[in-house]
């Protein structure tokens, strides 16, 4: 094979080359064409333009989107198959192909089709649009990215020059090929190298391991999740010399993490920095101990920074050959290479998944409930995204007849409607106001304080609530972590009496309506004291004609306070 | 069997690092993953690790028995004791 095989030439491939492996079955480049053959003739039969393509097995993906470049569609490829999306996408396509709700069904052919050989294949026009890459739903609405042929043919031969492929290694993954990286690094440049692909993904390093056993030789498709927790007590050594390359993107690995891998396999481990827009940037190799963590700019990518530190990059895998505006800082060193400083915007990544801070917040803020919130990056054992949030007058009395763990399931489930679990915030923090300071800013530092304390509550665990037309009596207890205890002694904590009426005074307006504004206290009496982790029984008697509430906090100990609250 | 149950469920929610969940919430027969407890895939890579760790269970299966194994935590404690009877 003289001229390098792309994307729109793939028809070179020789017949009996293996593209992908399914457990112990090989699928060949005839058996490949024979399965486009029958999507092809599928697609035929609807006029649609668009379609979404999902599915986790990337031979059968692979199929899909040849057949819809070569019936003239396009594919849109979502990054998850959450239901924000989706609906989102449903909008934007003709249809579902693959593993989506009502998604079409290949033909059932049971001959082989005329076009099930090698020769009846013409080249694809390179400037075709292959596919519209549709990030996370996070972000309100992002925009799609626009990919031709040609612009990943071009990507592909950058990195067939970089990091010359070796035919016979199968490519064993554990990211997913429905977002750019995976696309092209586990399936597209694998095709185009005569490589065959794995098509189970690795969900797990003993995946890697087991699967990589089993090959004589192999090229590690990964990302930081599954490198930085590795499981180094297999027997890696068992493998060595079979791993040929392995590659890490989605984030910035651990130079320790990239040294240990990289020792376990006895290969080199190259990191890529890159986005869904710009496709691949730059590269590093931290693998040995020597080496930078300096990134290095690909021979043809272009890299530009503006007065304002704004980095613009140039190549010819941009939709248009276009520049495009980084969101990432970057400090620049000679000869190509720079450091990464962080992004400018409320984009993060988690675990190698990019969401929107913003977003969150912006998803948050629509319930019904919330005031405010604010969402932000915390490290602990892992990175993760903590929520410091204000309630409304709607959501705090929800808060204190629900309890905060039911609470946050609820908020959580609305988050997952759009987010992949991942990138779902594993820290709550529910405070009266955010903590704005004089200059009605949000520092970093007061939200990851307000973090970093253990949370704490603001109203007694209701067990169990009986209520009538105007008197309700509820049984709760009441945790340590009630924030009122705090200095209230420091060596013998009790409930100060304030906070029992406040409780009192709220429970009043969230069992009977219309109650006026508060107007004054009678007869209070405070006999006895209340200590962290009583169960208490708190009673509420309304008197509508005369606008008053009794209640009395008692236990089994007795009667702890009493009063009368009077409205306007 | 369900002093195991509870050794588990604490181990999760240590190595996991946890928040508003105790060894309580957590129901033997609920899923861990997604729709009940709301793990996700790097939780269940810190469990594989966890596993190793405290029991010296190498997950040598592939993906969809592990995902059995990790179905919820009675499935775990199964695992748990097969491995200790070998």
């Amino acid at each position: 094979m003289s001229s390098p095989i792309s994307l729109s030439n793939w028809m070179v491939l020789q017949p009996d080359c293996v593209v992908a492996i399914n457990r112990d079955e090989q699928h060949t480049t005839s058996m490949f064409v024979a399965r486009v053959s029958v999507w092809k003739h599928t697609l035929s039969q609807y006029s649609g333009k668009r379609w979404a393509v999902y599915h986790s097995d990337p031979y059968e993906f692979l199929a899909i989107i040849y057949a819809l470049w070569y019936t003239h569609k396009s594919a849109c490829i979502p990054g998850d198959d959450k239901p924000a999306t989706l609906e989102r996408l449903c909008h934007q396509v003709d249809g579902f192909i693959g593993e989506l709700p009502n998604a079409i069904q290949p033909a059932d052919i049971t001959r082989p089709l005329a076009t099930a050989h090698m020769d009846s294949w013409r080249e694809l026009n390179p400037q075709q649009i292959a596919v519209e890459l549709y990030t996370s739903g996070s972000s309100g609405a992002p925009k799609a990215i626009i990919k031709t042929l040609e612009q990943l043919d071009n990507e592909i031969h950058c990195l067939q020059n970089q990091w010359p492929a070796q035919a016979d290694a199968v490519v064993l993954s554990t990211v997913s090929h429905q977002h750019l990286y995976g696309l092209i690094f586990r399936l597209l440049r694998p095709f185009c190298a005569a490589q065959p692909v794995y098509c189970d993904i690795c969900e797990y390093t003993e995946d890697v391991f087991n699967v990589a056993r089993k090959q004589n030789r192999f090229v590690l498709v990964s990302s930081p999740s599954h490198i930085s927790r590795i499981n180094t007590l297999l027997d890696w050594q068992a493998l060595a010399g079979q791993c040929v390359n392995i590659f890490s993107a989605a984030a910035p690995l651990e130079k320790s993490h990239a040294i240990r891998l990289s020792h376990l396999l006895n290969t080199s481990l190259w990191e890529i920095y890159g986005s869904s827009e710009t496709g691949v940037i730059a590269w590093r190799n931290q693998s040995v101990e020597a080496h930078s963590e300096l990134w290095q700019l690909l021979p043809s990518v272009v890299l530009t920074q503006s007065d304002d530190e704004q980095v613009h990059i140039t190549s010819s895998f941009i939709e248009g050959g276009k520049s495009f505006a980084l969101s990432d800082r970057i400090d620049m060193h000679p000869l190509g290479r720079f450091a990464l400083k962080g992004r400018v915007d409320t984009i993060v990544k988690i675990e190698g998944k990019r969401v929107s801070l913003t977003g969150i917040e912006t998803l948050l803020n629509a319930h019904a409930w919330v005031k405010e919130s604010k969402a932000l990056i915390v490290t602990r054992k892992r990175t993760e995204i903590a929520i410091v949030l204000a309630f409304n007058d709607e959501g705090e009395q929800a808060l204190l007849l629900q309890g905060r763990k039911p609470i946050i399931a609820t908020l959580r489930s609305l988050l997952s409607n759009s987010l992949e679990t991942i990138v779902i915030p594993r820290r709550w923090r529910f405070v009266d106001a955010l903590p704005y300071n004089k200059q009605g800013k949000l520092t970093q530092a007061s939200l990851q304080h307000i973090v970093n304390c253990p949370a704490d509550l603001k109203w007694p665990t209701i067990n169990t609530r009986v209520q009538d037309e105007n008197s309700v009596r509820i049984n709760c207890h009441i945790p340590a972590e009630i924030r009122y205890f705090k200095g209230h002694f420091d060596k013998a904590p009790i409930l100060p009496g304030v906070a029992q009426v406040h409780w009192a005074h709220k429970l009043a307006i969230a069992h009977f309506a219309n109650l006026n504004r508060f107007y004054r206290l009678e007869v209070i009496k405070f006999s006895q004291v209340i200590q962290p982790n009583e169960n208490i029984d708190i009673q509420i008697t309304f008197n509508p004609a005369k606008q008053q509430v009794s209640f009395s906090f008692q236990s089994e100990k007795g009667v702890h306070s009493s009063g009368r609250i009077c409205f306007d | 069997m369900t002093a195991l149950q509870n050794e588990l469920k604490t181990m999760i929610i240590e190595c996991l690092d946890l928040e508003d969940i105790d060894a309580d919430d957590i129901d033997n027969e609920a899923p861990l993953f997604v729709d009940g407890l709301g793990l996700d895939s790097i939780d269940a890579l810190e469990i594989g690790l966890a596993l190793q760790k405290h029991y010296g269970i190498k997950l040598d299966s592939n993906s969809e028995e592990t995902r059995a194994h990790f179905a919820n935590v009675n499935a775990l404690a199964k695992l748990v004791q097969s491995h200790r009877t070998l």
